[in-house]
């Protein structure tokens, strides 16, 4: 659990480093947003837990900050107008969805539903976002190519996410020991997240030559 | 299966699928290289196209120019010419004074123009074809033990049209620099053929240039040769050169475009 918590403070320190010296500024501020949301989802679930018993609140809340930070960032790396169309679209879609989710689960429930179609949401923009910088070829180096840090980041988080939160209202039921050590491999997959996206900033950072 | 196995089961398959997403990141990254590949590929057939078309606009250009000079040669100052001779033959008939030198000047001057006008642009060639159009000019050359040979029959597809005109000015180049360079006294010319390429092929008894002479040359301001040069790839052809003596020039286009 604190390797995960420490994880979160890789890409905000590389944030702070790279502060002058990154040639994609407005992606870089987006991780860093994404990185202080979960450190005060963290804050929040720890106090939520001392006071009203649960930290699930600050998790549901989180969920749909986190589901619209990242939309907006995608919002503003897709270029084409239909793209972003669709995007502006998906975060009406989500927001409007997410918080009538939270009159309908309520706060002190997990909400599924935000977390299977945020999930599924954000896998899809990252694939279609890998699939574009794919057909056009236009960048000479991923590896100096911020957006597909993220990209790939955001598909590996999402896709384990994703396929975790969908079993598991069955598993808590059915089986608890399996249902905490499907945690276990939700906190190694935020921790590679993190170490992805500190990786990416490091790289794409602007070197003088 | 105990509790303990489940749990060490389930993160083996959670490591597993993340290991899985992060080897088909890699897998993307293979692809893209291939994939960013092609497109310089392609890039690079376009631009070479473009740069084709750019060529071919300018030699067409340079013909259309060089015709439109050797027709005002042919038709307005060769018949000045020709007039003036007319006239000093009258004169003298009238004066009785011998003007034979100025005949002669005339005579030259008429001369003259009649061989610029055909290396502007060269009549037989447009009518009798390559094998002519070379045999002409190099049986034209004074003082020289010349060879000719051709193997191409009239209706090869290489004797007529802009690629022969192509043909014939690098063959009138090259032989133009080994006569002004070299100071050659015999030259061999021949032209063949087969199914796929077309094969000219050159020899004389200077000393000639090598590729490598050819390519410094040509990128260093050599109007002569980058004019070659352009030709060459415009035929889409291969052009070598050997040092001598005796010295060699091959150049060699295919047949069909």
């Amino acid at each position: 659990m604190w390797g995960m918590r420490l994880s979160y403070f890789f890409p905000l320190l590389f944030v702070l480093i790279t502060k002058k010296n990154h040639e994609n500024q407005t992606l870089r501020k987006g991780i860093a947003i994404i990185c202080i949301l979960a450190v005060i989802t963290e804050i929040g679930g720890e106090v939520s837990t001392n006071l009203l018993g649960s930290g699930t609140p600050a998790v549901n809340l989180y969920e749909i900050a986190f589901t619209l930070t990242t939309l907006l960032i995608y919002w503003n790396l897709f270029k084409r107008p239909y793209e972003k169309r669709r995007l502006v679209w998906s975060i009406l879609l989500f927001f409007i969805l997410g918080i009538s989710s939270l009159f309908y689960f309520g706060l002190f429930r997990t909400n599924i539903f935000t977390g299977i179609f945020g999930q599924l949401l954000l896998m899809l923009v990252s694939v279609s976002y890998l699939y574009r910088l794919f057909q056009e070829a236009s960048v000479p180096d991923l590896k100096s190519y911020l957006p597909f840090w993220f990209s790939a980041g955001m598909l590996i988080y999402t896709a384990v996410t994703f396929f975790l939160i969908l079993f598991e209202s069955n598993l808590r039921n059915e089986n608890g020991s399996i249902f905490s050590s499907l945690w276990q491999i939700q906190l190694y997959v935020s921790i590679l997240f993190n170490l992805i996206l500190a990786k990416g900033i490091w790289e794409t950072r602007l070197r003088s030559s | 299966m105990g509790n303990s196995t489940t749990i060490f089961l389930t993160i083996l398959a959670g490591t597993v699928a993340m290991g899985g997403l992060s080897a088909a990141i890699l897998l993307f990254v293979v692809a893209y290289k291939k994939r960013l590949r092609e497109k310089e590929d392609e890039y690079r057939m376009m631009m070479l196209e473009k740069e084709m078309e750019v060529l071919t606009a300018v030699m067409d250009a340079q013909e259309d120019e060089r015709d439109k000079i050797a027709r005002n040669l042919h038709d307005e100052v060769g018949p000045l010419a020709a007039l003036i001779k007319i006239r000093l033959s009258a004169r003298q008939a009238t004066d009785g004074v011998s003007l034979k030198e100025e005949m002669d000047l005339a005579d030259l001057l008429s001369d003259n123009i009649r061989s610029v006008s055909h290396d502007l642009a060269p009549q037989l060639l447009r009518k009798n074809g390559l094998s002519d159009a070379l045999q002409f000019y190099i049986k034209s050359l004074d003082g020289m033990e010349v060879t000719f040979r051709s193997e191409l029959d009239d209706n090869h597809p290489i004797q007529s049209g802009k690629r022969s005109i192509n043909i014939y000015r690098i063959a009138l180049e090259v032989m133009r620099n080994a006569i002004k360079y070299d100071k050659i006294t015999r030259l061999k010319l021949s032209l063949s053929a087969d199914n796929s390429n077309f094969i000219l092929r050159m020899e004389h008894n200077g000393e000639g240039i090598s590729n490598q002479d050819f390519a410094d040359l040509a990128g260093n301001n050599g109007l002569g040769l980058e004019s070659i040069q352009a030709r060459t790839i415009l035929l889409k052809g291969i052009i070598d050169y050997h040092k001598g003596p005796p010295a060699k020039v091959t150049l060699t286009i295919p047949v069909h475009e």
